[in-house]
């Protein structure tokens, strides 16, 4: 250490002492103005350390490794082994990391490649640092890049952690601006005291400022990963699923009825087109889009000019980020407001953003509780799509349903005798035998073991083949009600897949063939349905035993305070503003919140400045007293309770004549406490306050 | 230093037997360079200790008996016509020593206690106009008896001042007596008594006692002693600068027995009775020097109320 400020120093031209023990004088201000401390140092890279992870994971992978380099480099110049780079090293340096970031990304506009702009300085400027103010550059980088945190990941979870980022970076900025080194807890505990002055005044402006939509939802981010279905289904694909508990979106019911369990069908996907094994979606998303209407009125289909609350469900969707644009709602939603996202109706009352969903999005819908549509007769266009089928394969159900027709069946009755055939001889099971070329010949005469999509998939081609116009809906069924809390949760286990069916006069209507196979499964949600062996590849609840439980309900918890943070702080929005300062100040007048606001903030200065009088005023026991007193309480839970006339070294006599091995730990306490306090050696307390630490009667 | 200190209170113990706590807090007086008014009975080893002290500090001694009719002359010395040289010749009395036991000082007229207690605080003599400083070191070791009151003079508060200490020697205990029942005449052993000192380290030990360090949280204890005295309602009147002053000074000069370079504040308690039971008096107690119980449990009442580290 000696060695290494002494080069520091003389790299400067000063053969004087190092800054950090320099203890005040217009030289040890000059230098801690130009030489960059130890304890500084560190600080900083544990601040940009905990700053820059939860960055790394979304930014390419070489960044962290540029990190450690600077690191490294940084360490090593400090210890005088090598000196700051020259001009064209950071040049080069530079020159090599945004090339690396056009390499990454092939691009440099848009959310990542900026954020990844970002860390690349943040990271080089480290190189570079000499000064106290180029220190001082780098933490103020730093509480930007906290602020990046958020762009990729809004939880509650990220939130505490950016807090304690914002800690660490206070205690760094601190840190430099001190002569004497503090120990890391105390500089912590500063900062803490620092940050909780501010959070009144964080309230404040939260209250008080406009708010500027949500900026964190403009779906800029590229890369985001896929979750929960595609945008077509084979067989297998929803099984795949069932084993992924991670929530696919959250609802609370506003006002009217919550619906029943067998009645919660989350709709997200219309497939009606079949190639034999494989379902997709017969028409591309822009004519869709460009014929589509807006959703922010009332559907025209209904032409209602108000829905009483019985008449509809009134709800909020709080969507966690899947990466496509289909939306979740319940048939047929009829109005839909959202601050986030841009909506539009679709054709077959799917709800569709105009961008794909890339951050956790919020919005607000109303569908019909009773409800027909298109009940007098499919458009000619519309007929073709959902009664199109290969022109061969599956042969063996093509004459299933031509024997049906022969017996002259009523489409109700077909309908029926589809579902009765599933309920009697089908079997519902995670772990379906692998279909060929004829899934469905296959499926429904031989192995006769199915998921979800499967039984869908094998109804809608039956019901097309008798010439019943039908469509396969993808979606999610059911979810667990929080009672706590209020809403649904609906995970990606909870996917479904059902059918639709139009029939005429009553237009379309859903069937859900594996209600037939599995009432189970619709009444009472996927995990209850399942037998011994499909539990066992899912582990949900309380089929997970003691520890499951307690994981599952820890996670459930944690989900729990994740959403009530999104609605109430994520989702504050200038309704909910003007709402709370209405209630606050009686009325929106712009003087009234700026009064307010500079009351406040003046109030709170004021309220401060006496509370550091009133601290100053109290004179506070000396630290080796405290100490002192510290092991006293110790020693009096082993009924050893000092006399205030009693002397420090009467005392310990005292204890040591009855315990000697404790009498001889508190006898070192006395002794470094009289060095304190008695024999003028301040630098004894270290040695007390190690002693105390470990003293445990 | 610390084996001398360490050496004399060794060589004393040989003589006086189970007498530590009183030998240090008398070693301490003398390294303060205060004196020591013991109060005692007789035949319990005043003299003995006086004696012995002299020896193994190789100082002079002298002993005064006092009695009602003692003259300060007696004392201090008279000047006497020399025949031959036709001229007044002082002869020194026996306050020109350095080591004086001065027994039974309550007996005699307060004319003469006052002149031996004006050379004790001046210590220097003036007799017929003509001013005589007294030997380094000067050490008075007065005694009274503290039962028999008929014909004598208790000193006034103001010459009790003069002492920096009051001890009192007390019953040897149980063995230390059967040793002396035993062993040889304490006086017999006095005379192998080898000085363990000389002048100049014993005036070098008086000179450290004025740099043992004094911290500003034992001058607080201090401080909230004496203020304690002063202003609680048990006590007549409190200490007195000079007193506060002497407590501190001696017990430095009991840490540096301690061979110990700062004041802890078990030193201040070690002499507090000492050093503060004659100087205070509470407001029951009428009697001065008399009876010592009521002062004892007035010192007791201040060591009990004062905490020794400050709380809040």
């Amino acid at each position: 250490m000696k060695r290494a400020a002494g080069s520091v120093a003389g790299r400067n031209g000063s053969d004087s002492t190092y800054s950090s023990e320099a203890s005040g004088g217009d030289m040890a201000e000059h230098l801690a103005q130009t030489q960059v401390n130890r304890s500084a140092l560190a600080w900083m890279f544990v601040a940009q350390g905990l700053t820059l992870l939860p960055l790394f994971f979304y930014l390419p992978k070489w960044l962290p490794f540029l990190w450690a380099a600077a690191v490294i480099l940084r360490v090593q110049v400090f210890r005088g082994v090598w000196g700051f780079p020259s001009s064209t090293v950071k040049a080069l340096l530079g020159a090599v990391g945004v090339g690396g970031l056009y390499l990454s990304f092939n691009r440099f506009l848009g959310i990542e490649p900026m954020v990844a702009f970002l860390v690349l300085a943040f990271t080089l400027k480290l190189v570079e640092v000499k000064s106290r103010n180029d220190l001082l550059l780098v933490l103020y980088i730093g509480f930007v890049a906290i602020a990046a945190q958020l762009i990729f990941n809004q939880t509650l979870w990220l939130s505490f952690y950016g807090v304690a980022c914002t800690l660490v970076l206070l205690a760094a900025l601190q840190s430099l601006f001190q002569h004497r080194h503090l120990r890391w807890r105390r500089q912590l505990k500063h900062s803490l005291v620092i940050l909780l002055q501010a959070i009144p005044v964080m309230l404040l402006l939260f209250i008080t400022m406009p708010r500027l939509g949500q900026i964190w939802s403009v779906p800029l981010i590229q890369e985001q990963a896929k979750m929960g279905f595609s945008e077509d289904m084979s067989p297998g694909d929803l099984a795949n699923l069932a084993r992924n508990n991670a929530i696919a979106f959250r609802v609370s019911f506003n006002e009217g009825d919550i619906p029943a369990p067998q009645n919660r069908y989350w709709r997200g996907l219309v497939l009606d087109a079949f190639d034999g094994r494989k379902w997709e979606r017969k028409q591309r998303w822009y004519p869709i889009i460009n014929g589509a209407r807006s959703s922010s009125q009332l559907h025209p289909d209904w032409r209602l000019n108000n829905l009483e609350p019985e008449q509809r469900y009134d709800y909020s969707v709080m969507l966690e980020p899947h990466g496509y644009s289909w939306l979740f709602t319940l048939m047929p939603a009829v109005k839909v407001e959202s601050q986030a996202l841009r909506t539009l109706f679709t054709n077959n009352y799917l709800l569709l953003a105009t961008e794909r969903v890339t951050a956790r999005s919020y919005y607000k819908v109303q569908s019909l509780q009773r409800y027909s549509v298109s009940t007098e007769q499919l458009s000619v266009d519309e007929r073709d799509v959902q009664l199109a089928l290969p022109k061969v394969g599956n042969p063996g159900s093509r004459r299933l349903v031509a024997d049906w027709q022969a017996q002259n069946l009523s489409a109700e009755a077909i309908v029926n005798r589809a579902l009765a055939m599933f309920g009697d001889d089908f079997t519902y099971t995670l772990q379906p035998p692998t279909l060929g070329v004829d899934s469905i010949d296959e499926f429904l005469f031989e192995s006769q073991r199915g998921f979800c999509e499967h039984f869908a998939s094998a109804f809608t081609f039956l019901m097309r083949a008798a010439g019943i116009p039908a469509r396969v809906v993808v979606g999610y069924q059911g979810g667990e009600y929080k009672t706590g809390s209020e809403h649904l949760v609906v995970r990606q286990s909870d996917a479904h897949a059902w059918a639709e069916i139009w029939l005429e006069g009553r237009g379309w209507i859903r069937v859900d063939p594996t209600a037939a196979v599995a009432p189970a499964r619709i009444e009472r949600g996927f995990s209850e349905s399942l037998n011994a062996s499909d539990s066992d590849l899912v582990r949900v609840g309380a089929d997970a035993g003691f520890a499951g439980m307690w994981v599952y309900r820890m996670q459930s918890r944690i989900e729990q305070w994740d959403y009530l943070w999104h609605k109430t702080v994520l989702s504050w929005d200038n309704e909910k503003k003007s709402q709370t300062l209405q209630r606050l100040l009686g009325s929106l007048d712009p003087w009234r919140t700026a009064l307010f606001f500079i009351g406040s903030l003046f109030g709170l200065l004021g309220l401060y400045f006496l509370m550091g009088l009133a601290l100053r005023s109290r004179p506070r026991l000396a630290l080796e007293t405290q100490l002192l007193n510290r092991a006293k309480a110790r020693l009096s839970s082993r009924g050893f309770i000092s006399n205030p006339s009693e002397t420090p070294r009467a005392f310990a006599a005292r204890v040591k004549s009855e315990f000697p091995q404790l009498g001889t730990q508190f006898d070192d306490i006395v002794s470094s406490y009289e060095r304190v306090a008695y024999r003028a050696q301040p630098q004894a307390i270290a040695l007390l306050r190690r002693r105390v630490a470990k003293f445990r009667p | 230093m610390n084996n001398t200190i360490s050496a004399l209170t060794t060589q004393i113990g040989t003589v006086l037997l189970g007498k530590e706590p009183q030998v240090k807090l008398a070693l301490a007086c003398l390294f303060a360079k205060g004196h020591l008014l013991i109060e005692d009975l007789p035949g319990m080893g005043k003299t003995t200790l006086a004696q012995c002290l002299s020896r193994v500090l190789g100082l002079a001694y002298q002993r005064v008996q006092f009695t009602s009719d003692l003259l300060p002359g007696d004392i201090l010395g008279s000047a006497v016509y020399e025949r031959e040289k036709s001229q007044f010749h002082f002869h020194p009395g026996p306050v020109f020593t350095q080591v004086l036991l001065a027994d039974e000082i309550n007996r005699s007229t307060p004319k003469t206690q006052s002149a031996l207690l004006e050379a004790m605080e001046e210590r220097q003599v003036t007799v017929e106009g003509e001013t005589r400083p007294l030997p380094e070191p000067f050490f008075v070791i007065a005694t009274q008896n503290p039962l028999s009151q008929a014909g004598t003079y208790p000193l006034p508060e103001s010459q009790l001042d003069r002492f920096l200490m009051r001890i009192s020697l007390g019953y040897p205990n149980r063995k230390a007596e059967r040793q002396l029942f035993e062993g040889v005449d304490p006086r017999a052993r006095l005379a192998e008594i080898e000085p363990v000192i000389d002048l100049p380290q014993l005036q070098s030990l008086q000179a450290q006692v004025q740099d043992v360090k004094a911290t500003q949280q034992l001058l607080d204890y201090l401080q909230r002693m004496v203020e304690f005295t002063r202003n609680d309602e048990s006590f007549t009147y409190g200490l007195s600068p000079r007193g506060a002053m002497a407590w501190l000074r001696a017990a430095k000069a009991w840490a540096l027995i301690d061979n110990r370079e700062y004041l802890l504040p078990d030193d201040l308690q070690a002499v507090m009775s000492a050093v503060v039971g004659h100087r205070v008096r509470g407001v029951h107690s009428h009697s001065v020097s008399g009876q010592a119980s009521p002062a004892r449990s007035l010192v007791d009442h201040l060591l009990n109320s004062v905490s020794v580290i400050e709380t809040r």
